[in-house]
């Protein structure tokens, strides 16, 4: 079974699923408990929510990290057992960079300080750059396939 | 140069009448974009689908979902100063070969140039349609606007679209969104997406002081 992520969007799967998403200058963030074999992804658009409540759960890094744990826990995971990845946070458009550059960073700074707050560590990451990302994260081994449509420069 | 002040608009009556002069002036340069195309490729080109609808940036992005993993060739214009607005030309990677074919005047072959000179190519085309939506709103406002070089690149359509509505101007606000296909006439060669992005706000309170 597939399952494609939409911006803003948090999935938790297990076994055998596949799930996937692309990310330019969001951050895909990717849990994965290898002991019950569940798998979670975030496609968070935004650092922090300022209140913003009525947000779906995956726009602000701030609010999708809490709700993806929250999800992985009530699924039956443990946080000692976490492990995070993080792609994306690119700046796409070079010569526009400075209107872009901040919220990919941004982004991927809040969600390693929340990920910090967990204890959760970070196993791998692909992030920064000009060029967007395909992310698939296999849920029956923890396995994520991070693609790009041209070879960085 | 002379800066535009934004005004509120106040009655229902005055926001329809400023709406139907944003549809008039958006139709118009599509129409001035196809027409520019036809000359450009001395083929006849015209616009197969049009929208112009007020969105945020997920619904912008949601409606081409199932599109999101494919290779499109894109480039963006920024109008600046008073003018919130993106255009964003979008092609996908297989009619952008093509159309550098025609534009090149070359038979389709295996080997391509650069995915920099194909984006280059396709960029300038973005430049020409741009100058004609720029042009419209200048002298609809009666006003100088400046745009940026187009910025270009070959991505994947989710990340491209993304990093779009993620601009400043964007976050967050209701967004116009006026969409137009354009097509050759006679065989299915290539559609490219010209689409324009404006801070609805913004720009309905610039059109009334004109």
């Amino acid at each position: 079974m597939e399952r494609f992520i939409k911006m803003n969007e948090i999935v938790v799967a297990k076994s055998p699923y596949l799930i996937r998403t692309v990310v330019g200058s969001c951050i895909a963030l990717c849990i994965w408990d290898g002991c019950c074999r569940i798998g979670g992804m975030g496609h968070i658009m935004l650092p922090e929510s300022n209140g913003d409540s009525e947000a779906p759960p995956g726009k602000y890094a701030d609010i999708a990290v809490k709700k993806l744990v929250s999800i992985m826990v009530d699924e039956g995971s443990l946080l000692k057992r976490m492990q995070a990845t993080c792609i994306g946070g690119a700046s796409m458009f070079q010569n526009h960079q400075n209107a872009f550059e901040s919220i990919g960073s941004k982004n991927y700074r809040t969600v390693k300080e929340e990920l910090k707050n967990f204890g959760i560590p970070i196993v791998t990451e692909a992030v920064g750059g000009i060029l967007g990302r395909r992310v698939e994260m296999n849920c029956a081994n923890g396995a994520i396939t991070i693609s790009m449509l041209l070879k960085p420069g | 140069m002379t800066v535009v002040k934004e005004k509120k608009v106040s009655s229902k009556s005055e926001q329809i009448k400023l709406e139907k002069s944003l549809t008039h002036l958006f139709v118009v340069s599509f129409n001035q974009a196809a027409n520019a195309f036809s000359q450009l490729l001395m083929r006849e080109m015209v616009i197969s689908r049009y929208s112009i609808e007020m969105m945020t940036g997920e619904q912008f992005i949601n409606q081409l979902e199932n599109k999101m993993e494919d290779g499109y060739f894109a480039s963006i214009i920024k109008l600046q100063n008073d003018v919130d607005t993106t255009i964003l030309f979008l092609l996908p990677e297989e009619e952008g070969k093509r159309l550098y074919n025609i534009l090149n005047d070359k038979e389709l072959k295996a080997e391509f140039p650069s995915i920099e000179d194909l984006s280059d190519s396709i960029g300038e085309l973005n430049n020409i349609l741009g100058s004609n939506f720029t042009n419209c709103l200048a002298n609809t406002l009666n006003h100088t606007i400046h745009n940026s070089v187009p910025a270009n690149t070959l991505d994947l359509l989710g990340a491209i679209l993304e990093s779009v509505v993620l601009q400043r101007e964007f976050v967050n606000k209701s967004i116009f969104c006026a969409e137009a296909d354009i097509s050759d006439k006679k065989c299915s060669t290539f559609t490219v997406k010209l689409i324009i992005l404006s801070d609805k706000t913004q720009l309905m309170g610039i059109l009334s002081q004109s």
